[in-house]
C-alpha cells in the first residue's frame, strides 16, 4: 500500500502542476485586470493604470509570471491582492468561514443520506421509499438560491425567528457560550440549505447501490441460511454496497473547501465561494489562483482518499485480487 | 426500542435549548457594545446609541484619504476623515474643517481657515500644516493617481518632476490658515481640493507613498481621523463598527456608534424588517415594494444619483460610428417612454451629462420624444437604405450592416434600455446586435474601437463640480460646435448663475446633436430608514450629510 500511495502522489504532482498551468493561463486569457474598471473614471491618469499593472506584474510574459507565482507559493506566500493586502489571509479566514458551514452540511448530509437511502431500501416501493424519492426529486429541482431566499423570507421576514445574514450578532461583546449559541443561530440556515442540496444525490446513489446489491444470490443465501431480510441486507448487503458509497463521498469531499456560492451570497457569509467569486469579478489573480490551487489539491488528495479506502472496505482490492475502479 | 426513544428525547432537548435563543426580535442589531440598548435623553425622548447602515460589500481597510479607492472603502472614509468643505444635497460647497473660506475674485486663490478645535482621533490637533501634508502627499513622484487633478495647483507639476521641494502654490499662513494657488482658474479646483479628506501627517510623514498600502498597522481599525467616528472594529466581509470621536470639531456626535453592515441586496427587506439595518439602500425594489417598506415604520429618501447613464459611440480612426447612424439613434431612441415604462419614472431625461441632483442640471430643457421618421430619414440621408426588403437597413456599399451594442452587466435599468433599444431600432430598420459583459471584459472591447459601434455607461463625477471641459468629456461633445463653445466657456465662468445658464444652453444643442457621448438618463436612488431618525440628510453628492447630527428615537 506504501508503495502504492507513494507512486500516486507521484503522478498527482504532475497532475497539479499541469492543473495549475491550465489554470493560470486561462486566467491570464481573460480579459481585463484589477484595474480595468479604473479606465471609466477620466481623473484617473493612464500613467496611473500603467503604474499599478506594473507593480503587480501584470506586464510580464505570462510564463514569467507563472514562474513567479510558483516560486511564491513554494515559500507559503500567496502574494497581494490589487489594493496592496495580503492573499494569503483573505483565503484563510475564508476558509474558515466554510468549513463553518460546509463541514457540518456535509457530516448531517452523508448521515441522512446513508440512514434515510439504506432504510428506504429495505422498504423499497413502501410509503416512506415514495415519499423520499419525491422529496429528492423535489430538491433537486428547486434551485439553491430560491430555497435560500425561501428560508429568508419565511423564518427571517415572516416569523423573525433566527437570523438571516453574517457569522454572528453585531453586539460585539457575546462571550462563551453565548457567543456559540449565538453563532449556531447564524448557522442554522446556511447549514440547512447545504444540508437539504446535498442529501439528495447520495441518497439516491445509497439506495440505488444498496438496491442492486440486495438482488444478490450472497443476500438470498444468507437469507436462506436463516438470517432475517433486515439482517442479512445489514450484514452483507451494505458491505458490497460501500464502494459506489465511497466513490460519492469521496467526489463531494471537495465540496467543503469550495464552498457554496448562492448560499454564501444569500446569508452573506463571508467563504471562499463568495471570496472566488468576486475575486474573479475583481479579477484579483493572485486569490483565484490560490483557490484554485487548494482546490486542486483537495480534489487530488480525495481521490487518493477515495483509493485507500477501497483498499480498507474491499480486501480483494487490498490483496491486487480484483482490478481496482 | 427504550435507546431509540432515549436518542430522539435528548436530540428535542438539544435542539430546543438551541432554539431557546429564538424567538421574538432576536436581531435587534441597535445595542450598544454592553448589549443593552444604550439610551440617552434629550428631553423627553430616549435615543439608541447605534445606527447600522447597509452596504452591499465590504469595506477593505484602506481608510486613507490620498489613496484611490472603491465606493466602500469612500463610504467609511467620508465619515473617519473630514475634509475642508462638504457638498450638500445639490452639490453645492459648503464649510466643514473648514470655518470659513474665500476665492479671489479671478479665481485662482483660495484660502481655507480651519476650525481653531479641530483634533485627530487620537488627541493631535488639525492644522494647516497637515492640509498642506495632504495634497503634498497626493503629488508623490512615485505615483500617477493625482496627476491631472494636483496639475492644477502652481508648483505641482514641478514637485513631481523634482525641480522644487515643496508645491508653491499650497502656502501655510499661520496653525489654521491654508492657501491654495492655482495655475489659473479651474471650476473643479474647488471641489477637488475641498472634497479630499485631510490626512494627518504626524501618521504618515515617513512613510513613502508607495507603501501606504503596505502600512497595515495604521490602516483599518488603526486609522487616524478628524472626522465624527473613528474605526473601532473592523471584521472583513462583515462589517465596520466606527464609535463617535469626544472632539469632533462641529460639537458633540448625535449616535454614538454607527455601523456599516453587508448585507445581500436580495434580503434588505428582511433586514430592515427585523432590525439587522436601520438605513439602506432600496433602489432596485419596485414602487409597490418601497410603498410597503413606507407603510412599515420606515421613510424613504429619493434622491438622483451623481452620474449619468449614457451611450458612448465609437471613435475610431477610420470615422468611428457614422454620423448617420448615431443622428438616426438620436431621434429614435425613446428615453422618457424608457423611464416610465421600466423605471417606474424613477430616473430623470438627462439632456446634458450632469447629474439632475447637480445644481447645474438644467430642469427646463426637455428631452426629445421618440421621431421614427426623423431617425429612417436620418439614415436615409446618410446612404442607409433597405435594398433587400428584410427589414434592416444595408450601408451605403450595399453591405448588411449591424450595430454592434456592448454594455456591462449589473445595472438591471441599463440592461433593460439596451434590450428596449434593439426593439426601438427595428421601427426604423437599424439591426442591433447587444454583447452584455462584465466591466473588465468590456474595458478590454473599448480599447479596440473597431469592435464596437457604442457601448452604453455611467458617467460620473470625480468631485461634485459639472464643469464637462476638465479630463476630456467635453471632446465627445464635438460635433455640436455650439455645445462645446457654451461647455468651454462655462469653464472659464466663476459666476455659478452663469455657468448654469450656460449649460442650459449647451444642453438644448446636446439633445438634438449626434455626438459622440449622449446622456440618456440619471437614475434616481431609494434609501429606507426608520422613521424615527432624525436629521437624515443623504443627497445626491453626499450620503452621509451632517452625519453627526443623525440620531435614532427609540
Amino acid at each position: 500500500m506504501r508503495r502504492y500511495i507513494c507512486k500516486r502522489l507521484g503522478v498527482y504532482a504532475a497532475i497539479f502542476v499541469g492543473v495549475t498551468i491550465l489554470i493560470f493561463g486561462m486566467m491570464m486569457a481573460m480579459p481585463g485586470d484589477p484595474f480595468s474598471g479604473l479606465m471609466l473614471d477620466p481623473s484617473i491618469p493612464p500613467e496611473y493604470i500603467e503604474q499599478q499593472q506594473e507593480k503587480l506584474g501584470l506586464n510580464d510574459p505570462v510564463p514569467i509570471q507563472y514562474i513567479k507565482w510558483v516560486s511564491r507559493i513554494l515559500r507559503g506566500d500567496m502574494g497581494f491582492t490589487s489594493d496592496g493586502r495580503p492573499a494569503a489571509p483573505q483565503v484563510w479566514a475564508a476558509m474558515k468561514n466554510t468549513f463553518l458551514i460546509t463541514i457540518p452540511s456535509f457530516l448531517f448530509s452523508t448521515l441522512i443520506a446513508v440512514l434515510f437511502g439504506i432504510y428506504s431500501a429495505i422498504h423499497v416501493n413502501r410509503f416512506f421509499d415514495k415519499a423520499v424519492t419525491l422529496l429528492t426529486f423535489l430538491e433537486v429541482s428547486i434551485p439553491t438560491f430560491f430555497l435560500a431566499l425561501t428560508c429568508v423570507k419565511f423564518f427571517g421576514y415572516d416569523l423573525q425567528l433566527l437570523p438571516v445574514s453574517g457569522l454572528h450578532s453585531l453586539t460585539g461583546n457575546l462571550t462563551g457560550w453565548a457567543y456559540i449559541q449565538d453563532s449556531i443561530l447564524h448557522m442554522i440556515l446556511p447549514v440547512s440549505i447545504l444540508t437539504l442540496t446535498q442529501t439528495s444525490s447520495m441518497l439516491r446513489y445509497t439506495r440505488s447501490s444498496l438496491l442492486e446489491v440486495i438482488g444478490q444470490d450472497y443476500v438470498r443465501t444468507a437469507r436462506a441460511k436463516g438470517l432475517t431480510r433486515k439482517q442479512a441486507i445489514l450484514r452483507h448487503g451494505v458491505k458490497n454496497a460501500l464502494l459506489p458509497m465511497i466513490t460519492i463521498f469521496c467526489m463531494r469531499l471537495p465540496v467543503i473547501v469550495s464552498g457554496a456560492l448562492f448560499t454564501e451570497t444569500v446569508f452573506v457569509w463571508p467563504g471562499i465561494g463568495m471570496l472566488n467569486y468576486n475575486s474573479i469579478m475583481g479579477r484579483e489573480y493572485s486569490i483565484i489562483i490560490a483557490i484554485a490551487a487548494m482546490q486542486a489539491i483537495i480534489i487530488l488528495m480525495t481521490n487518493l482518499l477515495a483509493d485507500i479506502l477501497y483498499m480498507v472496505a474491499d480486501p480483494r482490492i487490498r490483496l491486487g485480487g480484483v482490478k481496482q475502479s | 426500542m427504550k435507546r431509540k426513544i432515549a436518542a430522539v428525547i435528548c436530540m428535542l432537548a438539544m435542539t430546543g435549548s438551541m432554539l431557546a435563543g429564538c424567538g421574538g426580535n432576536s436581531t435587534d442589531e441597535s445595542k450598544g457594545t454592553d448589549g443593552v440598548i444604550g439610551t440617552e435623553t434629550a428631553g423627553e425622548t430616549t435615543y439608541k446609541d447605534t445606527i447600522v447602515y447597509s452596504l452591499d460589500a465590504t469595506p477593505t481597510g484602506n481608510f486613507v484619504p490620498v489613496l484611490s479607492e472603491s465606493d466602500y472603502n469612500t463610504s467609511v472614509m467620508d465619515v473617519v476623515h473630514a475634509s475642508l468643505l462638504i457638498p450638500d444635497a445639490e452639490g453645492n460647497l459648503e464649510d466643514y474643517l473648514a470655518e470659513s473660506h474665500e476665492v479671489s475674485e479671478d479665481g485662482t486663490v483660495i484660502t481655507f481657515h480651519l476650525h481653531d478645535n479641530a483634533y485627530f482621533s487620537d488627541g493631535e490637533k488639525v492644522t494647516a500644516d497637515d492640509v498642506a501634508f495632504t495634497f503634498t502627499y497626493m503629488s508623490d513622484p512615485t505615483d500617477e493617481r493625482w496627476t491631472d487633478q494636483t496639475t492644477m495647483i502652481k508648483g505641482a507639476d514641478e514637485y513631481r518632476e523634482g525641480k522644487a521641494d515643496s508645491i508653491e502654490g499650497v502656502k501655510v499662513i499661520d496653525e489654521n490658515t491654508i492657501e491654495f494657488t492655482l495655475t489659473k482658474y479651474f471650476p473643479k479646483a474647488l471641489s477637488f481640493i475641498g472634497e479630499t479628506g485631510i490626512a494627518p501627517e504626524h501618521i504618515w510623514k515617513d512613510v513613502p507613498y508607495a507603501e501606504i498600502e503596505n502600512t497595515r498597522e495604521l490602516l483599518g481599525e488603526n486609522t487616524v481621523g478628524c472626522g465624527p467616528y473613528h474605526v473601532i472594529e473592523l471584521v472583513e466581509d462583515q462589517y465596520v463598527k466606527l464609535e463617535a470621536s469626544d472632539n469632533f470639531f462641529l460639537g458633540d456626535v448625535a449616535t454614538k456608534y454607527f455601523i456599516f453592515r453587508v448585507t445581500n441586496a436580495d434580503s434588505i427587506t428582511t433586514e430592515l424588517k427585523t432590525g439587522n439595518v436601520d438605513i439602506a439602500a432600496v433602489t432596485n425594489l419596485l414602487q409597490a415594494e418601497l410603498d410597503q417598506i413606507d407603510n412599515e415604520g420606515f421613510d424613504i429618501k429619493y434622491f438622483p444619483y451623481d452620474l449619468v447613464q449614457a451611450i458612448v459611440f465609437s471613435a475610431s480612426e477610420d470615422g468611428g460610428t457614422p454620423e448617420a447612424v448615431k443622428q438616426a439613434i438620436r431621434y429614435g431612441m425613446d428615453v422618457k417612454g424608457f423611464i416610465e415604462n421600466y423605471m417606474e419614472g424613477r430616473a430623470d431625461p438627462a439632456p446634458i451629462l450632469i447629474s439632475s441632483g447637480s445644481w447645474a442640471f438644467p430642469k427646463d430643457v426637455e428631452y426629445p420624444d421618440a421621431d421614427i421618421d426623423a431617425a429612417k430619414k436620418a439614415l436615409e440621408d446618410g446612404g442607409y437604405k433597405d435594398v433587400n426588403d428584410d427589414g434592416f437597413v444595408e450601408d451605403p456599399d450595399g453591405n448588411p450592416y449591424t450595430f454592434r451594442l456592448v454594455y456591462p452587466t449589473g445595472l438591471t435599468c441599463r440592461e433593460q434600455f439596451a434590450v428596449v433599444l434593439q426593439e426601438e431600432a427595428k421601427e426604423f430598420g437599424l439591426n442591433i446586435e447587444l454583447t452584455g459583459t462584465d466591466f473588465p471584459s468590456l474595458m478590454k472591447i473599448m480599447k479596440d474601437p473597431a469592435a464596437y459601434e457604442a457601448y452604453l455607461m455611467g458617467n460620473g463625477v470625480d468631485s461634485v463640480d459639472p464643469d464637462l471641459y476638465a479630463f476630456g468629456y467635453i471632446d465627445s461633445f464635438a460635433e455640436s460646435q455650439e455645445a462645446y463653445d457654451l461647455i468651454a466657456e462655462a469653464a472659464e465662468e466663476l459666476d455659478q448663475d452663469k455657468r448654469c445658464e450656460l449649460y442650459k444652453e449647451a444642453a438644448e444643442y446636446l439633445v438634438t446633436a449626434p455626438t459622440t457621448r449622449m446622456s440618456l438618463f440619471c437614475q434616481e436612488k431609494a434609501y429606507a430608514y426608520r422613521d424615527t431618525i432624525e436629521n437624515y440628510g443623504a443627497g445626491s453628492f453626499n450620503n452621509f450629510y451632517h452625519i453627526h447630527e443623525w440620531k435614532m428615537a427609540e
